[in-house]
């Protein structure tokens, strides 16, 4: 985990990794007591067996009891790895059906295995081991992946639909069960409303989660996206709080702690450390997840079922039925205080994607006995529309999500088109970015207020940690610097501009197979859009491709620039070099360029800025990085202020992205500041109240302290028009 | 145009601010230079003499480019925006979101010029590693002006407002083009590629393209003959270059209103 220590996050996880391990083992342990007489058969008719002829030597005993419980567990192990590693090498399974489908089916195969050798019922799961070991790490994985801008955002809408959803569905299908309970042809008279209710809660338990990754290549909106996300955390509280109040409070506190948490631990640690930490939680609540499914799987198999049709099939058709009238409903009524209504196709996705998970049968399992004296009844129904949901729902939402989207057919586009329709992406993403986020400003920027002001300074370590991107960077402006100043010969790059089209235009015949391949290459190596929309998985990391094509793209970047300002062109946009810009401000008692350039620094310390909007380049949704590099400046630019202007060391620029009129200034020298406009700046930045605002001040302040006279060349410069 | 509807987001101070101070300080001066009009305004709460602590108390509010907390707090002195009634005329967007545009323009001006710089652009992180981003800064300077000012970064941004077909429907023929129609979508892509705005695509502006667009393990020999059979394929009149009218044939069954259209533009 790298030379750092992590920042000691919830004592949980710890307690859980162990318990993890021990529940294994202490599940089967329940079993295994009662058992064992059925081995020791086995055992003893071996040793008679075996001990048939006389004095003879015992050379081989089975012992099976003595085994058991490790080499079962191993088994498990080794077989859901197994599965779970063949099923993500394939490449197109996972997009086929979600990964629930596989996990059922191993646990299935388990109980298989398990149901033939012993004819006993399956391990038991138990409630504490439900509660304490196997749901939290799922919660904490949830919470901690959550994005959570949009969360916040769209919160008022999860709220409402998630949370009357849920009720809703619950009352509803409660309701109708026991109305079909009531009809006594078929059998069902001893349900009373209140299991019917409770039935109702935990069968409308969805993990939509669990189908994301399947329709995750259409592309689906990022509010779409939050609904989803949303209903599944706050689904599994509901129904985990329908239980006990107690196990309400303890989902709220993890979910609060993994989301507030992560923003601060991933500033904390190192790259490694973040991933590791990322890789840990995934792994936990995976491995949770597995458990679950592999104990539904062994149940399916045995004798522990009561099957009555009526029961389960209007169980099947109701969960559905109110599905659907929740989704339409409640969207319909939040759709009028929504800027950006949810579209009938959205609804039909999010209707489809109620597929029940673990969490609804593990609540059934759990169902005390003695309340529900037909508690098969119930795991059996559960059962079945799990089963049903996750298989059938699960493996047609791809096609469907996929229909909807009114993709045109996949017919062979001509190279042109799909050269211009990248282009398009490309650009529509970058206009997007320049629009970017819009939001409720005042709740969030309050937030963000108080977050540096206090938490920031209690919580984030002085010195940070750089991200890869980040080192790649300085590293690439440094070279850059050195290569000015010494004014050396530049090398040519492969990207160098070739010579101009002298090529005489032969129309070359191409073949078929020419285009095709042509289209290939196109195709596979054409650099990815930027994706808007969030991706989440719930069993996988995003991979880092896309920090790959960023650093090709900025060292192109680079590459351009410096081949343009080879050839004399200071400027790509053709301006030469020595026009003083109207960009720069000036100081009237000091040359312009290092100037301005200082008070770019300041303006660049704007950490509270809009989003994403900093110059470093990184590349984590979260940018820790992005921050870690606010951070330094504002320390370092106050220290600098303190020194009363002596020699400016360009170390600032080398944090600074392609600012092409900085790598300019960086080759002239410091200039001296005049003390008194320091003084007085001084003065003016202490009494500065708000603190996270103080940069973009002191560069205002700065500017403001300009007056007309002297050697000012912006005639233009609206500056002036302040004096 | 339809009448403008400010969307129920509930005590928007913003939104009843600009509805407040519709007007705005229309001061005349061109736009050109660099929204010099509000900036008047400012300068009138200085004052040329004013001493070296302005008042940070009502400056603030106007002066804070950071764009976020006071100006929501503090949004009704904030929300002027100059010829509020010509750029919605002109780019057909709603009065909330040239409202949201109005506060991302001053978030994007750091120092509070009034105007955008390229290099407040290129602070945009997720700009620097899109593959065009640096023709999509390019693209919001015509004429390699170096100041964006306002209603020039609306009028760019007016061509990815979605297409609303009801607002087709009622289009006074006499008018001009919205600047979100087809054409006008497809106008704005074409300069992407011809840098030197001769009208026309040449097999050297499409190789500079592809090359910007493609990774590294591509060999030139491959970017030059797809850049060959690109324009081959597309170009009609055998000139060797793309008009803008064999573009937009080339395009012709691509859904172009939805690929270059932003949804929260609308």
């Amino acid at each position: 985990m790298g030379d750092r220590a992590l920042v000691p996050f919830s004592p949980w996880s710890w307690c859980l990794l162990l318990a993890t391990l021990q529940c294994c083992g202490a599940s089967f342990e329940l079993n295994r007591s009662t058992d064992s007489s059925a081995q020791r058969e086995l055992n003893v008719r071996f040793a008679a067996a075996s001990s048939q002829p006389v004095e003879t030597i015992s050379v081989f005993t089975l012992d099976y009891d003595y085994v058991q419980i490790p080499y079962e567990v191993t088994l498990w192990i080794l077989l859901a790895s197994l599965a779970k590693i063949g099923f993500h090498l394939h490449r197109r399974l996972p997009g086929l059906m979600p990964e629930s489908c596989l996990l059922i089916l191993v646990g299935a195969l388990v109980g298989a295995v398990i149901f033939g050798t012993d004819h006993k019922s399956p391990p038991v799961m138990d409630s504490s081991i439900y509660f304490l070991y196997l749901l939290p790490p799922i919660v904490l994985e949830s919470g901690y992946f959550m994005p959570t801008r949009p969360f916040f955002e769209n919160l008022g809408s999860i709220l409402w639909w998630a949370g009357l959803g849920a009720l809703l569905n619950a009352f509803g299908i409660g309701l109708s069960l026991y109305l079909i309970c009531q009809v006594p042809a078929f059998g069902l008279g001893d349900i009373n409303l209140l299991q019917n209710l409770l039935f109702g809660s935990l069968i409308s338990a969805v993990d939509p989660v669990a189908v994301l990754a399947v329709f995750e290549e259409a592309r689906v909106n990022e509010q779409l996206y939050m609904m989803i996300f949303g209903e599944a955390l706050l689904n599994d509280g509901i129904s985990v709080g329908t239980r006990s109040w107690a196990s309400l409070c303890s989902f709220c506190r993890i979910t609060a702690c993994a989301v507030t948490m992560k923003k601060y631990v991933e500033e904390n640690v190192s790259q490694t450390s973040c991933t590791t930490i990322k890789y840990f939680m995934k792994m936990l609540s995976s491995v949770s997840e597995t458990l679950i499914f592999i104990f539904m799987g062994v149940s399916t198999i045995g004798k522990n079922h009561e099957w009555n049709w009526a029961f389960i099939c209007f169980t099947l058709v109701f969960c559905q039925i109110w599905r659907a009238i929740s989704v339409f409903a409640l969207f319909y009524v939040s759709n009028r205080f929504r800027t950006f209504p949810f579209s009938v196709k959205d609804q039909c996705v999010i209707f489809y994607s109620g597929v029940r998970g673990a969490g609804s049968f593990s609540l059934a399992f759990l169902l005390p006995p003695s309340l529900f004296p037909r508690k098969k009844l119930f795991v059996t129904a559960t059962l079945v529309v799990i089963y049903f949901t996750v298989f059938i729902q699960g493996i047609t939402v791809g096609p469907l999500v996929r229909y909807l989207d009114v993709r045109k057919t996949n017919k062979k586009e001509s190279i042109n088109e799909e050269l211009h329709t990248r282009l398009m992406d490309h650009l529509k993403a970058g206009v997007e970015d320049v629009c970017g986020q819009w939001s409720h400003y005042q709740v969030r920027d309050k937030f963000k207020k108080f977050d540096h002001k206090y938490l920031r300074k209690i919580l984030i370590r002085k010195n940070l940690p750089k991200s890869s991107l980040v080192s790649l960077y300085k590293k690439l402006e440094m070279k850059q610097a050195i290569e000015m100043v010494e004014s050396g010969v530049l090398s040519s790059t492969a990207f160098s501009i070739p010579h101009q089209a002298q090529k005489t235009q032969e129309t070359k015949r191409l073949s078929p197979e020419d285009v095709e391949s042509m289209r290939d290459i196109l195709t596979r190596n054409m650099y990815q859009v930027r994706q808007r929309t969030l991706s989440y998985n719930k069993y996988n990391l995003q991979p880092q491709t896309s920090e790959k094509q960023a650093k090709e793209i900025l060292i192109r970047r680079r590459n351009t620039f410096r081949e343009s300002m080879k050839k004399g062109h200071s400027l790509p946009w053709g301006k030469p070099a020595g026009t003083k810009n109207i960009r720069y401000l000036s100081f009237p008692y000091s040359s312009p360029l290092p100037a301005g350039r200082d008070v770019k620094m300041a303006e660049f310390t704007d950490h509270d800025g809009s989003d994403s909007e900093l110059p470093p380049i990184t590349f984590h949704t979260h940018s820790p990085a992005k921050s870690i590099q606010e951070r330094r400046w504002t320390a370092e630019v106050i220290p600098m202020k303190s020194l009363h202007g002596a020699g400016t060391p360009p170390r600032f620029g080398y944090q600074r992205s392609t600012s092409r009129e900085e790598r300019l200034g960086r080759g002239r020298r410091a200039i001296l500041r005049p003390k008194p406009l320091f003084h007085a700046v001084d003065e003016e930045f202490e009494s500065e109240e708000e603190g996270e605002e103080e940069a973009p001040a002191f560069g205002s302040l700065l500017s403001s302290e300009l007056r007309p006279g002297g050697d000012c060349n912006l005639s233009h410069s609206p500056l002036l028009q302040r004096k | 145009m339809k009448p403008p509807v400010v969307r129920a987001r509930p005590a928007d101070p913003a939104t009843l601010g600009l509805a407040l101070h519709l007007p705005g300080s229309r001061v005349g001066g061109k736009e050109r230079q660099g929204s010099g009009a509000w900036l008047p305004a400012k300068a009138a709460a200085f004052g040329p003499g004013a001493t070296r602590r302005p008042r940070l108390g009502d400056g603030r509010g106007e002066r804070r480019p950071g764009g976020s907390s006071a100006m929501g707090s503090r949004s009704s002195h904030a929300a002027r925006i100059p010829d509020v009634d010509s750029i919605r005329r002109e780019t057909g967007f709603s009065q909330a979101s040239l409202l949201r545009l109005y506060h991302r323009f001053r978030a994007l001006d750091r120092t509070g010029k009034g105007y955008l710089s390229r290099m407040d652009l290129q602070q945009i992180e997720a700009l620097a590693v899109n593959p065009l981003g640096d023709r999509i800064i390019d693209s919001f300077f015509p004429d390699g002006s170096l100041r964006l000012d306002f209603p020039g970064f609306v009028r760019v941004l007016a061509h990815f407002r979605p297409v609303d077909e009801e607002e087709d429907g009622n289009r006074d023929p006499k008018e001009p083009e919205p600047l979100n129609s087809r054409m006008n979508k497809l106008r704005f892509a074409f300069q992407l590629y011809d840098l030197d705005r001769d009208g026309k695509i040449s097999r050297h502006e499409m190789l500079q393209v592809l090359r910007l667009m493609v990774g590294v393990q591509v060999t030139e020999e491959q970017l030059e003959s797809i850049a060959d059979r690109t324009v081959q394929e597309a170009d009609e009149d055998g000139d060797g270059a793309v008009s803008f009218l064999e573009f937009t044939k080339s395009l012709e069954k691509m859904n172009i209103e939805q690929k270059m259209s932003i949804r929260i533009l609308k």
